[in-house]
């Protein structure tokens, strides 16, 4: 019986009006790796719009978006980004929790979803690095910066965290401010019409 | 970097191929370079997908993607792993600054080359099928109507949102907002097109909901019919089998060369 209703309350994220949102997340999610480039920054920037949706839809939509987002790479882009759609899908759950769970409300809150967030990432894409790729995509200059620490200390695994933990934080902080400053300008009638998200339990109060 | 999808019609004998016969072969070369313990069959089959590019016309974006990815990758894993490996044992050379080890040189090389099979057998399907065929295919054998939608309506609104983008941009440099200079002047210039950017996109996405709605989109227990035609033909029931039997055989000598 709970099982049932956990899945019918995943199922209720699913909307309509929250599957639409979600190509326009995965495209907000691209535009800043569009800046980055523009910028010449080493960073992806890459979850602006995964982090929105977490707080109009909910966790799994947030999920689903992450996980497009790499499959839109995979098929555009490289196919070496697929295996990190695990990461996308992490990344998109926990941020989706906290803020249910009200985190995202005021700036502490926001802050503790960023590390939150970043050590996820971290932890699952240096997995991933390791495992996967044994230690380097070369996709991107951070992989020079990891084989300049593995000489010096002579361990992968601790090397690839490292260099994983420095993107991460830089990352997912100019992200999330982003993101925060974003969702506060989003005028409250909009965010009403998504049924799970933010203003859950205003929205009970109304209905 | 544009964003936009690739294919382009060449009219060739692999893009008449079943987009699912294309899965299952990238799905059976790249599981079987990574079962089969000996590294030529990696660089058989890389040799082969030189081959497929050339019968589908696109040996030199192909070549272009194999050495631009396959060489870097190449160098550092074998510095990575070939001097840092933990099960580094037979020292094959000694570099001064650290001893070359056999067994990281082979793990890094086996890496590589199930990367390069898995990368290059994903890059000449995706290059020779059409992503609406490719999503036919899959609506057909199973996947969601609604999940189809989402990787079409992802690849149709991206270009959409780069070229609104522009469009903001270009507004914005016209009220004089300096797009070029030192990094922190780029971040500035690039706030103020965020905003706007994502505000709008998100206005667009209501529009889209409701007109999907007033379509039929959210009916249910409805079997949505697709305007794009997959067929299935005897050639590819003959790879099918082909590919199944290779995948087969290569797990079985594994398994005996073990």
């Amino acid at each position: 019986m709970k099982q049932r209703s956990f899945l019918n309350r995943i199922k209720a994220q699913f909307t309509t009006k929250s599957l639409v949102l979600i190509p326009i997340a995965v495209g907000i999610n691209l535009i800043g790796g569009t800046l980055c480039s523009a910028l010449k920054l080493p960073l992806f920037l890459d979850m602006i719009g995964t982090i929105i949706i977490a707080c109009l839809s909910g966790p799994w939509v947030a999920a689903l978006c992450g996980f497009l987002t790499n499959v839109f790479l995979t098929l555009v882009a490289n196919p070496v980004y697929f295996p990190y759609s695990v990461v996308s899908v992490l990344c998109g759950l926990v941020t989706g929790f906290m803020v249910k769970a009200g985190l995202f409300r005021n700036i502490w809150g926001a802050i503790l979803t960023w590390l939150v967030c970043a050590f996820t990432n971290t932890v699952s894409a240096s997995l991933i690095t390791i495992f996967v790729y044994g230690g380097a995509t070369g996709v991107n200059g951070s992989s020079l910066f990891t084989a300049a620490l593995i000489a010096t200390t002579k361990k992968i695994i601790l090397s690839v965290l490292s260099t994983s933990m420095i993107e991460n934080l830089v990352d997912k902080g100019i992200v999330f401010l982003i993101a925060y400053l974003l969702v506060q300008k989003i005028p409250k009638r909009f965010l009403s019409q998504y049924a799970l998200g933010m203003n859950e339990d205003e929205l009970e109060e109304d209905w | 970097m544009k964003l936009s999808n690739t294919f382009v019609e060449k009219d060739t004998m692999i893009e008449k191929i079943n987009p699912l016969t294309k899965i299952l072969a990238v799905f059976c070369f790249g599981l079987g370079t990574l079962l089969f313990p000996k590294l030529w069959l990696g660089f058989g089959l890389i040799i082969c997908l030189f081959f497929i590019a050339y019968l589908g016309k696109l040996l030199k974006p192909f070549t272009r993607l194999m050495l631009g990815f396959g060489l870097p990758i190449s160098l550092m894993l074998l510095f990575i792993q070939g001097f840092y490996g933990v099960n580094n044992k037979t020292v094959i050379a000694d570099f001064g600054f650290a001893e070359l080890g056999l067994e990281g040189v082979l793990y890094a090389l086996k890496i590589v080359t199930t990367l390069l099979v898995f990368l290059g057998s994903f890059y000449l399907m995706n290059q020779t099928t059409e992503t609406g065929k490719l999503v036919a295919a899959l609506t057909n054998s199973g996947l969601p109507p609604k999940a189809g939608y989402l990787v079409l309506a992802t690849l149709n609104v991206v270009p959409q949102m780069q070229r609104r983008m522009n469009v903001i941009q270009e507004a914005q440099e016209a009220r004089g907002v300096e797009i070029k200079g030192r990094l922190v002047a780029r971040i500035k210039a690039y706030l103020p097109l965020l905003g706007p950017v994502i505000m709008s996109s998100l206005t667009d996405a209501q529009e889209r909901g409701m007109t999907l709605e007033t379509r039929g989109f959210g009916i249910k227990g409805v079997k949505q019919t697709s305007y794009v035609q997959v067929k299935t033909t005897k050639i590819d029931k003959i790879i099918n089998i082909l590919l199944v039997l290779f995948l087969i055989f290569v797990i079985l000598a594994s398994i005996w060369m073990k």
